[in-house]
């Protein structure tokens, strides 16, 4: 990992992933013409609901695939190199956990059950930072104390069941920051969350993004989370991306109509379910998915060449990219 | 206004390794007549608990349940069937909530002939048929297994089930919380149509704030088994009275990136088992007014036009 | 400019649409789970090698009578022991009965007595194990403390106490294993009752007002049916293996009666003159144990996921 990157530069490039996944019933087009780009210092949500392939973006980006996973193109660029052209063991030794580091939805099965949560942050500082032991103790307190959680020294000493979801996810916090690691990739990792333990988190994250110049890539379905914490949104559907922008042109002038769609039907926008709108239809099987752009059935704009001919994803302003024949004229 | 259902000091406590859960600790409530009650909390508010016990899913430890005016606890058996008509409850998720080798028309079948609703083969089928119009689905769909149906449709045909019933008040446990975003909406339209079309009561429980917001005419906001604010939706989201309210309120996202949340709250909520002496919140409230929060529970008291259980009301 | 959209869903009756064109999309996923199961069964060559000499065993024994070349019973003195020609295909037993006729027929007791064996303790096992199951309690207690009893004992020894109270007999000889092996239905019955017992749709067909009867015959059983026919399947060779042993030492199926596991204990004396007696018979049982091991594994692969949903 030889280039250095500066806040507001790349760090990480998706460009172009094809990728498939071969299954007893057929070939699941999971990823059609993926591309997304996370700069230094940025916070980007990836959006999207079932099927649309974010978790399966993020897998391909650390090599996490099953084997019937089968990547028909594109490249991974993190700090210049393409990951995808890495071997296994490269990636475990140089990328994942140290450069690159994930959290899931369940921090449970994440965390060694019979290891203390010290011990584990304790595992990644001595790897990385010093394997003195006093000193090493030392740090891990400090990391601790860094995602905020209240009394490290007793969390220091407890198992992961002794811990609550919002105290361990900032325990896989704190073992990143151990490793140093650049990039941070969270799968929903707020959704088993209460809300009074979420808005703890995402402060947390913010105040990391701030200070440490800290990457995110952050998954979820959530668009209040997305508005909360996020700089650049892009939002997937059926394996597509439909768009992507700075957050505020994503919520006040979304340029595809799923986009401006799913801003519509969430609650919170609109106050009283009278008045809730909705998208018509389901989420496509990506086994025979749609043909061109896969929203196609379910769009009001939809024409002829929406059906024929797959929209590239185009510049339309300085941060804000559209995969839509007809974005001028949604909403 | 007449209540459909109301509890009184409605308990239900439950035993376990580290000592006794007191999931529902001393809640009365009541649900109008036509209206939506909105129950939000989070963990271990003993929400979900407080669903099937007003059902009698689980049998309370102590206070009073009535249905329609009539008093329901120690019902059970034959008398406790008549009641299953009248009452039922839809559940969060829709996958395991059906029989996997059951079709749609054996689960709508089965509510319409424990209560002996039809009395030929054609009223059967019509009325099956006219609930799932109305859920969004068709006569079709009436061969299929559950499997072979998405989430959202699993979950239409979980409500059609209840709505067999025709009965007066449906518990909605979190029904839109395993559902996608676009989804869930569209089951939210389809409760609300069903509400008018059927005239049912809804205790609507969920820990999505905003979703809560939009479907409720009365809120209740629970804490560790306990009822601490209930009053009128609309007016207890402007203002928010109890320190936890307005806590909980202040750390929940809105879709809009020009406004952050706070988190006022830190700390975790507390386990609940043996919860500590006082009121429940003491420990992580701002507005404690001294010795009298960590000695004294306060009762849920009135206070205008809704009820609080606060010292700081009285 | 008010272009019509081609979405299939969007239309005037935009509710109408979309209920038509989500049908459509039905009608593609219309794997069911029947056809799922079958594709996961082939995968395995094993169960199909297994499934297919199943399929040859009942075959044979439904068309004995048209397969076997000579009456099994008919003696013949004239042609003892002889060497397996083209005139016997397997040569003549110590009676000069044709061997091979003898096998044949012998399919039919060997799967009856295994259909025989299954049902009785099936039905033993299964009703034992969904009244543990569904009450729990002092009657899952009761049920459980039985099993470890029968359990304490080896199959074929308790089987033998049993037979050789009830005597001699290849009737005595199925209540005797079948009151042995029940066990295993029971448990595994018990087992999946209670990982279905916390199943939401349990709850909701209580909140319906379902009785326990209706639970049980509507929803446990309907969603048991899968293992249970795992169990059953492996049951066979159990049950043909403990009735052969049983024959063998003497107790069971009688003379003249074609059983592979007479055939066996006959043809000990003669292993070294014409060891085709016992050889053949011996070689039926094996290979009708291990078909009928394949299809069950192969069974409880194809099944296993199927059940609970997909």
């Amino acid at each position: 990992m030889v280039e250095k990157v500066n806040k507001g530069e790349p760090i990480l490039k998706i460009n172009d992933i094809i990728l498939d996944f071969s299954t007893e019933e057929g070939t699941v087009k999971a990823l059609d013409d993926v591309s997304l780009t996370v700069k230094k210092g940025e916070i980007h949500g990836l959006i999207g609901e079932t099927g649309c392939g974010k978790s399966v973006t993020s897998l391909t980006t650390l090599g996490l695939l099953d084997d019937n996973a089968i990547i028909r193109g594109g490249e991974v660029f993190y700090r210049g190199e393409d990951l995808l052209e890495m071997s296994e063991k490269e990636l475990r030794k140089n990328v994942r956990g140290n450069e690159i580091s994930m959290i899931f939805q369940n921090p449970s099965t994440s965390l060694n059950p019979v290891y203390t949560a010290g011990e584990q942050v304790k595992e990644s500082i001595v790897l990385y930072q010093s394997d003195d032991d006093d000193e090493s103790q030392r740090l891990v307190l400090d990391e601790l104390d860094r995602v905020k959680l209240p009394d490290p020294e007793e969390v220091y000493k407890k198992y992961p069941h002794e811990l609550s979801g919002g105290m361990m996810q900032r325990v896989m916090i704190a073992m990143m920051l151990a490793c140093n690691s650049n990039l941070l990739i969270a799968d929903e990792p707020t959704t088993a969350l209460d809300v009074s333990i979420q808005a703890q988190f995402l402060k947390v994250l913010e105040e990391l993004k701030e200070k440490e110049e800290l990457s995110i890539l952050y998954i979820t379905h959530d668009m209040a989370v997305i508005s909360e914490i996020c700089d650049k949104v892009t939002v997937m559907y059926g394996g597509q991306i439909a768009e992507t922008a700075e957050v505020h042109d994503i919520f006040n002038n979304p340029r595809h109509p799923y986009t401006n769609g799913l801003i519509h039907s969430v609650p919170g926008v609109k106050k009283d379910v009278k008045e809730f709108e909705t998208i018509p239809g389901t989420v496509p099987r990506l086994i025979n998915p749609p043909s061109g752009c896969r929203f196609h059935p379910r769009c009001e704009y939809a024409q002829e060449i929406c059906k024929e001919e797959r929209p590239p994803l185009e510049r339309i302003g300085k941060e804000h990219l559209v995969a839509c024949h007809f974005w001028e004229e949604v909403e | 206004m007449s209540n459909i259902v109301e509890t009184k000091n409605l308990k239900n406590f439950f035993q376990s390794k580290k000592g006794t859960v007191k999931a529902v600790n001393d809640v009365t409530l009541n649900v109008v007549k036509g209206e939506t009650l909105g129950v939000v909390g989070e963990s271990g508010c003993g929400k979900t608990t407080l669903g099937r016990t007003i059902l009698k899913l689980i049998e309370p430890t102590d206070g009073k349940i009535f249905f329609d005016g009539e008093d329901i606890t120690d019902h059970s058996g034959k008398k406790m069937r008549e009641f299953r008509k009248k009452m039922n409850i839809v559940f969060q998720d829709p996958v395991s909530a059906l029989n996997p080798q059951m079709t749609v028309y054996d689960h709508l079948d089965r509510p319409l002939e424990i209560h002996n609703m039809v009395s030929s083969e054609d009223e059967k089928l019509t009325k099956m048929v006219d609930i799932l119009n109305t859920m969004g689905l068709k006569a079709e769909h009436l061969i299929r297994y559950p499997h072979e149906l998405s989430g959202g449709q699993k979950q239409r045909v979980c409500i059609a089930r209840a709505l067999c019933l025709e009965p007066d008040f449906l518990v909605l446990d979190e029904p839109t919380s395993a559902l996608d975003v676009s989804v869930q909406s569209k089951i939210l339209k389809l409760l609300d149509r069903a509400k008018e079309k059927f005239d049912v009561s809804y205790m609507f429980i969920s820990h999505n704030i905003n979703l809560v917001r939009a479907i409720s005419d009365r809120l209740g906001v629970m804490y560790l088994g306990r009822l601490v604010e209930v009053g009128d939706s609309d007016e207890i989201f402007e203002n928010p009275q109890h320190p936890y309210t307005k806590a909980l309120f202040k750390s929940v996202p809105q879709p809009d990136p020009d406004e952050k949340v706070e988190a006022p709250l830190s700390g975790q909520v507390p386990s609940p088992v043996e919860p500590p002496e006082g009121c429940n919140f003491a420990p992580r409230c701002k507005q404690k007014i001294g010795e009298i929060c960590e000695k004294h529970d306060p009762e849920l008291k009135e206070s205008g036009e809704r009820k609080i259980a606060c010292h700081l009301y009285y | 400019m008010e272009k019509k959209s081609i979405g299939k869903y969007i239309d005037e009756d935009t509710d109408q649409q979309e209920i038509d064109a989500e049908l459509e999309d039905l009608k593609e996923k219309e794997t069911s789970q029947l056809a799922l199961a079958w594709m996961r069964f082939k995968r395995s060559k094993l169960a199909l090698i297994g499934g297919l000499i199943v399929l040859v065993l009942v075959i044979t024994a439904i068309f004995a009578p048209f397969i076997a070349p000579y009456d099994p019973l008919e003696t013949n003195p004239q042609r003892r022991l002889e060497d397996p020609s083209s005139e016997h295909l397997l040569g003549t037993d110590n009676l000069g009965r044709d061997i091979f006729s003898r096998l044949v027929y012998g399919t039919r007791i060997a799967l009856m007595i295994g259909v025989l064996i299954v049902a009785v303790s099936g039905g033993i096992g299964i009703t034992l194990g969904v009244l543990a199951g569904v009450f729990g309690g002092w009657i899952d207690e009761a049920i459980m403390r039985l099993v470890d009893t029968f359990l304490a004992f080896p199959t074929v020894v308790m089987a033998l106490a049993i037979a050789g109270a009830l005597g001699p007999g290849l009737y005595n000889v199925i209540i005797a294993v079948g009151l042995v092996v029940w066990t295993r239905f029971a448990r595994v019955t018990r087992g999946d009752i209670l990982s279905i017992k916390t199943e939401t749709y349990i709850e909701a067909a209580e909140a319906i007002g379902e009785s326990k009867i209706s639970l049980i015959t509507k929803y446990y059983i309907p969603n048991v049916l899968p293992s249970i026919v795992v169990v059953a399947t492996i049951m066979m060779p159990t049950a043909l293996l403990a009735s052969a042993a049983l024959t063998f030492l003497g107790i069971g199926a009688q003379a003249p009666d074609p059983s592979w596991g007479y055939m066996v204990s006959s043809g000990r004396d003669y292993l070294t003159i014409a060891p085709w007696m016992a050889t053949f018979g011996g070689a039926s049982i094996t290979v009708t144990v291990l078909a009928f091991n394949f299809v069950g594994d192969g069974l409880r692969d194809a099944l296993d996921p199927v059940r609970g949903g997909s």
